[in-house]
């Protein structure tokens, strides 16, 4: 079996220990909350020696606990470590925030939402076959190399709006669309974050999150229009989105957000404005659709590798699908 | 008149005449209880890895980090110092077994070069990093790209083993004249299709455990094989240790199906290098794969003549890369009347690992004929079902004269004909004739497209006494047993088989044939470990594992009950009183475990009570004259110039919708029709069509081996990158149908039913896609490919 390397594991009880454990300990330290995604990670030795973490956080064991759902005027306020099958099966979201709950439900499969967070859902690390290969096998921009292997190589399921920091990436989150459609903030253990500003380029990482905060709250405003959240992916029952995209529509509040697309999630503004100005409807829906791809930039493909171009086309028709289902 | 322990005089050699006994409880009944379900359920069954021994020591590989590489400096000091390190064994360590470890790989991922022997798999891994960090290697050429690398400017991969070319081989197998079968028909049709190619995976890691035992010269061994026993002469030669002293523990196995599989020799033999260089129990433990699917992939050009009346008169067909093409020209030439054939099959040097066969396997020998009268119906616009029975027969002969001259000469039902009868069900449950329509006509309300295939096949097609599926022609016997039957002291009968776990259920149908050919309960019929005894039935299950076996089991089982009926005609009561004064054993019979007087039932004993009183006698008989039951048998020799016409047949119908704007496939309902020859579980056979089904269907359209052009790296050797399919990925219904038209040669009429669902169903997802989009899309049919043939990708 793949084992893990030594490393130092740290039970905190409460979020300030967790902030200084991570303060104490650098960028050789971590947080773990369900471990869905850093179990396997560090198993597989995916990043080089100097980034592989040595200290690990707990966070399961704080108290107060951040395994909740509650609302609270009007907020929808879910603790990090809340499980994603409970944000699933919750009916306050299912009620409310269609889109979150549906995001949750399509996220992996029963086994994983049981142990998988909505922290550690949305922090979870990128998406590409030469950044999360054992063993470190490419030394690729992402882990501070000096290129992107996928650019050129196998990138069927890669970004297709360019690169970031030329890595072509994606970002898997299934929730994460759907908090930026339903503009939600991200308590930190610092400061408090906007959906939309929440994800961002870092080595290796996937948010702004400076090295010592941790996310400890995800506030959802009230909402009374139609969400909803789709999915492609090869298989129904257990994957990674190829394309997701949620939508939340009130009236002319419209916010539209891809995923697995791009190096962040995005925010298909072309298609809101389209939405916006007219009703939904299958034409209309069709031209956000199109309006949603309108930048999409496609990477080379050769004989073996299909390339993304294919993506394009999934990504405009989960957009026009989404819209539709909020209608 | 009964020559053989119940086996009519004429038909000893003839088992698919032999009968199931008119008070059988178990054969064909549902609900039997599984034999081996509470074992494993309960997590109490022992698998390879689990198997620990104290001392045991673990060992890793070092793998290789390119696709052909050589190691030109390694220095391992720093992890030879790693605490709790035992030793690297390198290729250069003086006094090993020379060839075991090399230092040149010849695919991503291979082990090569050092292996760390330690006190734990971490420790093992933490010193193979320091190894990893102070290797050099020498990168060689290679491809990953079967089509080219046959081209002139291809560099030469292997120039010491062909300086000339990439090419390993190149053969001809040809029945029948195909050019003048070209000539005379009516009209040729020529095509070319690239299938992808697909990993397998296995339950269980790849894992072998050896305990050398040097003042002993012994061996002891746990591998993760389905045969343990092939593995032994690879210990033998690498070793020296003598047969009689290596000793195979029989665990469960994960369902490794292939025992000879590269992967799980290379375990074995590492692991035995280690022990035996250590003189302590070793534990090799290896994550990667590098091995892909041998047979169902390649470039493959297809010329077909044909009639207009549909009638195929030729069919030539070539081929790169796939391995082992004789199989599919052969189902071809066993499932089709058409006479001429030919298949040209090129074998070329690649990095893309080795080929082996194993669960899910054949799919391209099952589906090339499929493919031939898939084109040949959409040209002719014809119902394929239609074209399947004008074309259906074996060995160039029609299924009207195999009629005349194999089924009613060897005794079979000539009134059943499989493949109308599998067809007919099938087309039923789907609504062929409401539902096919002409690819590419019909658009749903909802924008999809709709369509319907189907495949059928003859496989799974296995002789009683058939040991090597490549040589179905050949009726030599092939080491199968011997088998031996015990009624131990409880009354229990003990049967010794290997419990490779491939397949499933099968420890269940044995036991169900045993207790009523016996006339026993079936919880009386147990199921020991190989290694408990030499007469062990070893195909643990598998392609043949039943319709091999049941001859051997059925001949056992017949001849111990001859002889607890013989022996019961001398048992007395307490009183010295005959039980069956004056009878003889014709006059008995055995039912529920009690023997009894046919004209008299109340005059009866329990088998158990004579089975204690034998075994008591034993212990206290000073003459050494066992009276133990206890019966050896082994597979008879059938007839050597019988020719093995298969005559069951198996169909697949599959109803999806293609969504043209993402290209993704929705199966709304999958048929799967066995005609099984005879049932002995219904379950079981569920069971292979349903696991079968998904698995077939994943392999058809999201199971894809990538690789980086290049670096020559797979890039998706795990379960996140590489999504097999689940049940779930099936979302409509699966319908699950077998039949017995007692047309197999195996005993009872039986032919098996085996992996015949997932090596179908991966290929009938392509054309169930061709009939909804009217385009024909290569394997695997993935949504990028789809997109691509409607024009938006």
């Amino acid at each position: 079996m793949e084992t893990l390397s030594n490393y130092t594991h740290i039970d905190v009880k409460t979020v300030e220990e967790a902030v200084s454990a991570l303060s104490n300990n650098g960028v050789a330290a971590c947080v773990n909350a369900g471990g869905t995604d850093l179990i396997g990670t560090m198993r597989f030795h995916v990043l080089p020696n100097d980034l592989y973490p040595k200290v690990v956080v707990n966070l399961k064991n704080i108290t107060p606990n951040l395994d909740y759902i509650k609302e609270e005027g009007g907020t929808l306020k879910i603790g990090a470590l809340t499980r994603l099958e409970d944000i699933a099966k919750s009916s306050v979201v299912q009620s409310k925030w269609a889109a979150l709950a549906e995001a949750a439900r399509k996220t992996a499969s029963p086994h994983i939402r049981e142990m998988g967070t909505i922290g550690g859902n949305i922090c979870q690390l990128n998406r590409c076959w030469y950044f999360r290969k054992k063993d470190n096998r490419f030394d690729c921009i992402r882990k501070g190399g000096n290129m992107c292997y996928a650019m050129a190589g196998e990138n069927r399921y890669h970004s297709i709006f360019g690169a970031v920091n030329a890595c072509v990436a994606v970002n898997p989150s299934d929730i994460a669309p759907s908090l930026v459609a339903l503009n939600a903030t991200i308590k930190t253990s610092k400061r408090d974050i906007l959906a939309d500003n929440f994800w961002g380029y870092a080595i290796p990482g996937s948010t702004v999150l400076e090295q010592d905060e941790i996310v400890t709250e995800i506030q959802v405003p009230a909402f009374s229009g139609k969400s909803a959240f789709v999915k492609f992916a090869l298989r129904s029952s257990i994957d990674f989105p190829i394309v997701n995209c949620a939508a939340a529509i009130d009236g002319s509040n419209v916010r539209i957000c891809l995923n697995a697309v791009h190096n962040l999630p995005y925010r298909a503004t072309k298609a809101e404005e389209v939405i916006k100005s007219g009703t939904i409807n299958e034409e209309n829906a069709e031209a956000a659709g199109e309006a949603a791809v309108a930048d999409a930039f496609i990477l080379p493909a050769s004989k073996t590798n299909p390339g993304n171009k294919w993506k394009v086309q999934v990504a405009k028709t989960i957009v026009k699908q989404t819209i539709l289902a909020c209608k | 008149m009964t020559t053989y322990y119940g086996i009519e005089s004429g038909e000893e050699y003839k088992p698919w005449l032999w009968k199931v006994p008119e008070n059988a409880k178990y054969i064909g009944k549902p609900g039997i209880l599984r034999h081996d379900g509470y074992i494993k359920a309960s997590g109490k069954a022992l698998y390879s890895a689990d198997k620990i021994i104290p001392g045991t020591l673990y060992a890793r590989p070092l793998t290789s980090p390119y696709a052909h590489a050589r190691i030109v400096s390694m220095d391992s000091k720093a992890a030879e110092a790693l605490p709790g390190v035992r030793k690297v064994i390198r290729w250069d360590t003086p006094g090993i077994i020379p060839g075991v470890i090399k230092n040149e790989a010849s695919t991503y991922d291979l082990p090569v070069g050092a292996m760390v022997i330690a006190d734990s798999d971490l420790i093992c891994n933490e010193a193979l990093n320091l190894i990893r960090q102070n290797t050099e290697w020498e990168e060689l050429p290679f491809s990953v790209d079967w089509d080219t690398v046959l081209d002139p400017n291809s560099p030469l991969i292997f120039p010491d083993q062909n300086p000339k070319s990439n090419l390993i081989y190149e053969r001809k197998i040809t029945f029948g004249d195909v050019e003048e079968g070209l000539q005379k028909a009516d009209n040729i049709l020529e095509w070319e299709k690239r299938d992808d190619i697909d990993s397998f995976m296995n339950a269980g890691s790849v894992q072998s455990l050896t305990n050398y035992d040097k003042s002993n010269n012994t061996l002891e061994v746990i591998g993760n094989n389905q045969f343990p026993y092939q593995v032994t002469p690879i210990y033998l030669m690498m070793t020296g240790v003598p047969f009689y002293k290596i000793k195979e523990p029989d665990v469960w196995r994960a369902g490794t199906f292939g025992g000879g599989s590269s992967t799980n020799l290379l375990a074995a033999q590492w692991s035995a290098l280690a022990s035996m260089y250590l003189d302590k129990p070793v534990s090799f433990s290896y994550d990667g794969r590098f091995e892909r699917h041998a047979e169902d992939f390649g470039t493959t050009k297809i010329t077909v003549g044909y009639n207009d009346d549909g009638t195929i008169t030729a069919i030539k067909v070539w081929n790169i890369q796939a391995c082992e093409l004789e199989d599919h020209i052969q189902k071809i030439n066993k499932g089709l009347k058409c006479e001429n054939l030919e298949i040209t099959y090129l074998k070329a040097f690649s990095n893309i690992g080795e080929g082996y066969a194993c669960y899910k396997h054949g799919a391209y020998q099952c589906g090339l004929h499929t493919e031939v009268l898939a084109h040949v119906a959409e040209e002719l616009n014809m119902d394929p079902t239609e074209l399947a029975l004008i074309n259906d027969g074996c060995y160039g002969h029609s299924m009207e004269w195999i009629k005349e001259n194999i089924k009613t000469k060897y005794g079979f039902d000539a009134s059943r004909d499989s493949l109308k009868e599998v067809l007919a069900i099938g087309k039923e449950a789907i609504g062929w004739n409401d539902k096919w329509h002409a690819p590419g006509t019909k658009i749903l309300p909802s924008g999809n497209y709709h369509g319907i295939g189907f495949s059928w096949q003859i496989a799974w097609h296995h002789r009683p006494d058939d040991s090597n599926a490549r040589y179905w022609d050949s009726l030599e016997r092939f080491d199968y047993g011997p088998i031996a039957l015990r009624v131990m002291g409880n009354g229990n009968i003990k049967l010794t088989a290997s419990l490779a776990d491939v397949g499933i259920n099968r420890q269940s149908t044995y036991a169900a044939i045993i207790a009523d050919e016996v006339g026993v309960n079936i919880e009386n019929v147990w199921i020991y470990p190989a290694d408990e005894g030499t007469f062990t039935v070893r195909i643990g299950g598998g392609s043949r594992g039943l319709t091999s076996n049941s001859t051997l089991l059925i001949r056992a089982a017949r001849k111990l009950k001859n002889q607890i009926l013989e022996t019961a005609l001398y048992f007395t009561d307490a009183n010295g009183k005959l039980y069956f004064e004056s009878k003889t054993k014709e006059d008995l019979d055995i039912i529920d475990g009690e023997i009894f007087e046919i004209a008299n039932p109340s005059n009866k004993f329990p088998l158990a009570s004579m089975a204690a009183f034998q075994f008591v006698q034993n212990m206290n008989d000073k003459t050494n004259k066992s009276r133990e039951l206890v019966v050896t048998d082994a597979a008879p020799i059938i007839d050597p110039e019988l020719k093995a016409y298969t005559m069951c047949r198996q169909a697949y119908f599959m109803e999806v919708e293609v969504n043209p704007d993402t290209g993704r496939i929705i199966v709304n309902n999958l048929v799967v029709v066995n005609d099984v020859g005879k049932i002995i579980s219904p379950e079981t056979i569920r069971g292979q069509q349903l696991g079968g089904s998904y698995m077939g269907f994943g392999r058809s359209c999201t199971e894809e081996l990538i690789w980086d052009s290049s670096t020559g790296v797979r890039l998706n050797d795990d379960l996140i990158n590489y999504p097999a399919a689940l049940i779930d990925d099936i979302p409509g219904k699966i319908d699950c149908y077998a039949i017995e038209t007692g047309l197999g040669w195996a005993p009872y009429g039986m032919y098996g039913v085996a992996e015949s669902a997932a090596a179908v169903g991966a290929t009938l997802t392509r054309y169930a896609v061709h009939n909804a989009i009217g385009k024909w899309v290569n394997l695997k049919t993935t949504p990028a490919k789809i997109l691509k043939a409607l024009g938006k990708a």
